[in-house]
């Protein structure tokens, strides 16, 4: 009986624990989307962006003013990041450029780059 | 005199809502003009009091769209007692307004382990009302309750783990509540079969209202 009881009062408290657990998840969720809104931004323009100018000179129309500015962008957008949100871009240039070279040596280097973890 | 509010609540369906509003509702009707709001889109209490052969104590209507604590005050100021028979739902309009309207809520919970779990999310919500509703009381009342059952006893100890009071009266599991139902009338009015379950309510109300 006093079993019984304990173990009921252990499964609420367990209950409990777990659902404040998972409460402040979407707190956490929430503050985390503003970092990840530039993180989109970012391989936009690193990857896409550099093949819409190349497409855009030929017309001449584009002035170059916007150029400079992508170019602007893309070194500021990993130094304003913090770690985990440039790591992910960095990672990702990373990754598509060694399968080209020799595929698995410094894969995890590309995938944990040293910026990634706090000091 | 002021509109007494009851709300029943439980994000849980099953625990018996509809059971005890209704007849916590026959019993107040025995002392003041009382009305049951279902709030519920399954209209249990509707349905509950249409099968009758005779007029179910309280008065029941259903309200659906929008509405707060005022409207409440205002268009059921002749009732004394108003008792909410709230949905199966803490994320519904009417379950939050039934807590930012009501004087009392009435949490009726299983004596099941499942049930207990599913209904941690009570203590939060009512913690929420009463930045809003400074007067809200609330209590748990365990329902279906087996004298013989070890896991019904330990219940009075885990469910203090919620933080809310429990009310000292508990329902008994008995099928003159379902019977009661069948006919569309309260405990009350079954006679000497529903005396107990009668009793077990009015003790209910006297909890409630001398709490």
């Amino acid at each position: 009986m006093t079993n019984l009881k304990d173990k009921l009062s252990a499964s609420v408290r367990q209950a409990k624990a777990e659902q404040d657990q998972t409460a402040p998840k979407p707190v956490a969720i929430k503050s985390a989307t503003p970092p990840a809104a530039p993180k989109k931004a970012a391989p936009k323009k690193a990857a896409p962006k550099k093949a819409a100018p190349k497409k855009a000179a030929p017309k001449k129309t584009t002035p170059k003013k916007t150029v400079a500015k992508t170019v602007k962008r893309k070194p500021a957008a990993p130094k304003a990041a913090k770690p985990t949100a440039s790591a992910k871009p960095a990672a990702a240039k990373k990754a598509a450029t060694q399968p080209l070279a020799s595929g698995v040596a410094d894969s995890s280097n590309a995938l944990f780059p040293n910026r990634v973890w706090p000091d | 005199m002021a509109t007494h509010i009851i709300a029943v609540i439980n994000q849980k369906g099953g625990a018996g809502k509809t059971t005890v509003a209704m007849n916590l509702a026959a019993g107040l009707a025995r002392r003041d003009d009382t009305l049951v709001l279902d709030l519920d889109p399954q209209a249990s209490s509707r349905q509950w009091a249409s099968l009758g052969s005779a007029p179910f104590p309280a008065t029941v209507k259903q309200i659906n769209g929008k509405w707060d604590a005022k409207t409440l005050h205002q268009n059921y100021k002749a009732y004394r007692h108003l008792v909410l028979d709230c949905p199966p739902s803490l994320e519904s309009h009417a379950s939050l307004q039934a807590l930012r309207a009501c004087d009392v809520a009435l949490i009726p919970v299983l004596p099941s382990p499942i049930d207990l779990w599913a209904s941690l999310r009570l203590p939060g919500e009512i913690d929420e009302a009463r930045k809003t509703n400074k007067r809200l009381r609330a209590f748990l009342v365990l329902n279906q309750l087996e004298p013989k059952s070890a896991l019904s006893a330990a219940m009075h100890d885990a469910i203090a783990e919620f933080g809310i009071p429990v009310l000292e009266t508990g329902i008994r599991r008995r099928a003159i509540y379902r019977s009661a139902a069948l006919e569309g009338v309260s405990v009350y009015q079954m006679g000497g079969r529903g005396a107990l379950a009668a009793a077990e309510i009015e003790a209910i109300i006297n909890e409630v209202i001398a709490s």
